[in-house]
């Protein structure tokens, strides 16, 4: 195995129609017409020496190496700006141009440091490789001139040091930070010998930097290199693999050093981030090593009991027999399962046919149910199937944007990346949502429009906003006549056009002023190719599934669907909720969204698994609470989930819990959720997994592992241990054969193999006969179901109201540096960034109450009180309060109430009427959990046999 | 095995079961009464489980239980638990 080399070509490839044919040291080469002389020099193998220029960054021109000789001009251009022509005759090699190169390559080495065999970068480092195909032999200027080889490292960062010493000032990444990340952060400052790179006036912590490492990855000498490679070396081998995070799905290369990780690297051909990365995959993969990790399986009679640390066989055996007698003993129904859309499709594919063949019953759900649950339901309403229309590249092409109840700079934020160099190069903004999010206002963008509704109100909002378009003749007739039902729109035209949907009625409800919600509908209609984005702002509402059918009411009416730059388009929150839901992991439907209930589909499982399946719906999440709160339900088996932690009204979660007999965690560490277990199993980091993720764009991506599952298991391995000690046989010798098996049995996945995804990268499906290469833009000849179906939507007030007790409405989200539990980003360096969940609150409310920033504040409603310290912010608006769950002792989920979506019982996460006021000590709720962090998770010291 | 020390008032099964179908009601009756009727109906089955059927029909000829007339008309498309 070596170490995977992407070519530079020095300047983007462009894409056009024409293409024009050049000659280059008298090959001909023909490119596309905007293309560099380097990269279509490049593009033939002939590597023009370079240090400015990187191919995923616009030409610059400025370090005058890669000059070359054109016949007919005068001088020596530089081949990174200079466009290929039709005709152009290049010479990138005589004695001039060297003679040339060495002398600029002197001017550089004058002022750099001579320790290459000490440096960081040695054997990686653009100017090492430079100077070498220059053929620099000497300097002739010395070395003992004016020069910056005492200038003082920055070491702020937790992941990368800045040594302004070894820097020769080519700007990629201050161009890296605008262009490729859009913060702005870097800037070159001082002029001429003086010119020095600078995150502002501070130091790189203390900046506007967001660590996602394109300045890193941009720097091509060791000025900016990640500590771990300063620490551990340079990488020697690499695999590709994809990142476990958010649902952009981003490609990496994992570089190691045997079988350490060295450092993860964004991959240019990945793509769904075409070589961009965030802070968290880039950097914060630490946790898959830290020392907390739990690598034993353990069992306990009860859960005051300590663990006691057992063999796999043992563990297995003791579950599988626990599990049997709850059946029993309580019925078939009484036990199941939870997936995790932190694990790849087969391990969740394999978790579900357990249930179904082993267990016997449709008792499997996944964490989903508490965030895009209703996309699933409300696009398969609509559109005719559960994902999103289009792939990440569209919003290229995309003359406004709709961003609604999401925050992708925080949330997703390789793809808000991407969304802001679009706004950049002037496609429009709206923003809906509660608090002014970074998108509203950030360097060189500025939403046109943010509709800043009060929580709650998407139905009424989007109501209003499709009012305007039918009443004022925006609608796009021709699309609608031919792509969906007539009689359905026309039902919904005259239902969408009645005055309680006009913006003026519903600005009662919203707080949105009607003149901006008129307008930001003309603009949405108003242009070509107009995209919705949207996230867990609007599917964790009572209304969640209301307001997804909205956006495609919206979508539809306007002839957004089924081309480039347009669509309806949900922001996945984890890696792999498209493909969680995907594999079957609802308890109504088999893989590919089949219902229980059609004979058809459940004899084809049948057949292959030689089991009869159920043929009513299991239940779900919170029904599985209720049943077992009520003594119904058992035993639950919960896959890299931490339900405790993240499901709403945390009382109601472990009382459910503590009914049961049998609570079976599969994870890392010991979470939130083992503290009520009474089998834990260690699981495998995505270091160490085969499988595949399928990202927010429905693109299956491959996972591959680079180090062996240091639980000694693979995950998948224990789903058919346990279901043969339950006495069923499934029989897979890798995760591949899992993939065949959902492809027979899946026909949207019927053409995908893990020899197809090595071959082309990844694949968005359907991929199947009618589709073998995927299918990036959904519904664009018709839609999957036919026609589009326009639904009737509306607008009905959650029952959680504010009033004189809780007077405010707590809505909560997540940030940037953290990752939903935090049981991953709080076991990493990103800690610096959010030590705690705080309390964000508006100053007018804070000062009416007395509170100032920092104070502790008693969180208190419906379903109970924490407390948190505030944090006075204008991002609010008066009234509503919000807060993060990546802490545990946070408590924030002890204070959201079950209300939830009518339609898929998703937690309304986002509306919880609170009051807040100073105090000076934890609540009840949080001093016990402090006592049962320690009480709930004694491990007995091992005994020698059973750490064998 | 019941340790339970967290004692927290919660909506018993039958009631919350009401609530969820009212809410499901709620949603349809944007629609014209026929359809809004079967489609109330066909949800519940879609998506809850035989027990939770049972349970909630059950829940509504509780004696003083009264289900808005959506739901109450709703409520004979509703399908019983097989026998199996």
């Amino acid at each position: 195995m070596s170490l995977i080399q992407e070519i530079d070509f020095g300047t983007p490839i462009r894409i056009a129609e024409r293409t024009v044919t050049l000659t280059i040291d008298g090959e001909q080469v023909s490119v596309p017409e905007g293309t560099s002389v380097m990269a279509a020099a490049m593009s033939r193998g002939v590597k023009i020496p370079k240090l400015c220029a990187s191919d995923n960054l616009e030409p610059f021109g400025s370090c005058r190496l890669c000059l070359v000789e054109i016949e007919g001009r005068r001088g020596t251009p530089a081949s990174c700006t200079t466009p290929a022509e039709n005709g152009m005759v290049v010479h990138t090699q005589n004695e001039r141009l060297a003679k040339l190169r060495r002398g600029v390559m002197e001017l550089y080495i004058s002022d750099h440091p001579l320790d290459c065999l000490t440096c960081s970068a040695n054997g990686n480092c653009e100017l090492q490789d430079a100077a070498g195909e220059v053929g620099l032999r000497e300097v002739r200027y010395g070395y003992k001139g004016e020069n910056h080889l005492d200038d003082v490292k920055d070491e702020s960062n937790p992941y990368f040091s800045y040594d302004p010493s070894k820097c020769i000032v080519c700007s990629r990444c201050v161009r890296a930070c605008e262009e490729v990340q859009g913060t702005f952060a870097l800037t070159i400052e001082g002029r001429g010998f003086d010119s020095r790179v600078k995150p502002g006036p501070t130091n790189f912590i203390e900046s506007e930097c967001v660590s996602c490492g394109a300045c890193v990855q941009a720097c091509p000498t060791a000025t900016l290199i990640e500590k771990s490679v300063i620490e551990r070396g340079q990488p020697e081998h690499s695999l590709v693999t994809t990142c476990a995070y958010c649902g952009v799905g981003c490609s990496f290369k994992a570089e190691m050093r045997g079988d350490e990780l060295v450092r993860m690297v964004p991959y240019k051909a990945g793509q769904a981030n075409e070589g961009h990365s965030c802070v968290k995959g880039r950097f914060a993969y630490g946790y898959a090593t830290h020392k907390d990790r739990m690598l034993k399986p353990m069992i306990r009679a009860r859960i005051t009991d300590p663990w006691r640390e057992v063999s796999w066989e043992e563990a297995i055996s003791h579950t599988a027999s626990e599990l049997k007698r709850l059946q029993a003993q309580y019925g078939r129904d009484s036990i199941g399962a939870i997936t995790s859309s932190r694990c790849t499709n087969e391990e969740v594919f394999v978790l579900q046919k357990l249930v179904r063949a082993a267990f016997g019953n449709n008792n499997v759900d996944t964490c989903a149910r508490v965030c895009h649950s209703p996309t699933g339901y409300g696009l398969k309403m609509t559109l005719g199937t559960s994902a999103g229309t289009q792939d990440f590249a569209s919003v290229d092409y995309a003359d406004v944007m709709l961003v609604i109840g999401a925050n992708p700079t925080d949330g997703h934020p390789v793809f808000g990346s991407r969304m802001k160099k679009r706004l950049r190069a002037g496609a429009k903004l709206i923003v809906a949502d509660p608090r002014s999010i970074d998108l509203v206002r950030t360097p060189h963008v500025q939403a046109d429009f943010h509709l800043q509704l009060k929580p709650g109100t998407n139905v009424a909002l989007v109501n209003s906003l499709a009012h305007v378009i039918v009443t004022e003749g925006l609608v796009n007739e021709a699309f609608v006549r031919e792509r969906c039902d007539l009689d359905e729109f026309e039902t919904w035209a005259r239902f969408i056009a009645l005055a309680q949907n006009s913006p003026e009625e519903m600005e009662q409800y919203t707080g949105v002023p009607a003149k901006d919600v008129r307008a930001a509908a003309r603009l949405y209609a108003s242009v070509k190719n107009a995209a919705i984005y949207y996230g867990l702002g609007v599917t964790e509402h009572s209304q969640g599934s209301t307001t997804v059918m909205a956006l495609a009411n919206l979508a539809m009416a306007t002839g957004n669907i089924g081309h480039v730059g347009a669509g309806v388009n949900p922001l996945r929150g984890q890696n792999n909720v498209q493909g969680s839901c995907d594999m079957g992991s609802f308890p109504h439907e088999l893989p590919g969204y089949r219902h229980v209930s059609d004979d058809a589909t459940r004899e084809t499982f049948q057949a292959l698994w030689g089991v009869e399946i159920d043929d009513e719906p299991g239940l779900r999440i919170p029904n599985m609470i209720d049943e077992a709160v009520a003594g119904n339900y058992k035993g639950l088996f919960v896959q890299g989930e931490d339900i405790a932690q993240s499901d709403p009204n945390t009382q109601h979660i472990t009382s459910g819990l503590l009914a049961m007999e049998c609570v079976i965690v599969q994870d890392l560490f010991l979470n939130e959720t083992a503290k009520y277990a009474h089998v834990f199993l260690p699981g495998c980091s995505f270091l160490e997994k085969d499988g595949t993720f399928t990202n927010a764009e429905r693109r299956i991506n491959r996972v591959r592992k680079v180090m062996a599952p240091l639980c000694g298991k693979d995950e998948w391995r224990v789903f058919i241990e346990l279901a043969h000690a339950m006495g069923y046989e499934m029989d897979y010798s890798h995760p591949s054969e899992i993939m065949d098996e959902i492809a027979a049995l899946t026909p949207t996945f019927a053409g995908v193999s893990y020899a197809k995804l090595d071959e082309m990268g990844s694949v968005q499906w359907p991929c199947n006969e009618a589709a073998p290469y995927g299918t990036p833009l959904m519904h664009v000849d018709r839609f999957v179901g036919g026609k589009g179906h326009f639904m009737l939507t509306e607008y009905v007030p959650t029952r959680e109201r504010s009033g004189p007790r809780f007077p405010l409405i707590l809505t909560t989200g997540r940030i940037l540096s953290q990752y939903n539990v935090g049981a991953q980003t709080r076991r990493t360096e990103n800690g610096f960034w959010h030590k705690e969940d705080v309390l964000e609150i508006h100053p007018f409310d804070a000062e009416q109450r007395g509170i100032v920033d920092g104070d502790l504040v008693s969180v208190v409603s419906r379903s109970g009180d924490t407390a948190l310290r505030a944090k006075i912010s204008d991002r609010m608006q008066p009234g509503v309060v919000y807060t993060t769950f990546h802490h545990p002792g946070s408590g924030a989920n002890v204070v959201t109430t079950d209300n939830s979506d009518w339609a898929t019982n998703c937690p309304e996460y986002k509306v919880t009427a609170v009051e807040a006021r100073r105090v000076n000590s934890l609540s009840t709720w949080q001093e016990r959990n402090a006592e049962e962090d320690v009480s709930l998770r004694r491990v007995l010291e091992a005994t020698p046999d059973a750490a064998e | 095995m019941n340790q339970d020390t967290h004692i927290f008032a919660h909506e018993d099964n039958g009631a919350k079961l009401i609530h969820m179908a009212q809410e499901i009601a709620d949603y349809f009756h944007a629609y014209p009464q026929e359809r809004a009727v079967e489609s109330i109906a066909s949800h519940i089955n879609h998506f809850w489980t035989p027990k939770m059927r049972e349970d909630f029909l059950a829940a509504a000829d509780a004696p003083g239980q009264t289900l808005t007339p959506l739901l109450q008309a709703a409520r004979g498309g509703i399908k019983r638990k097989k026998i199996k």
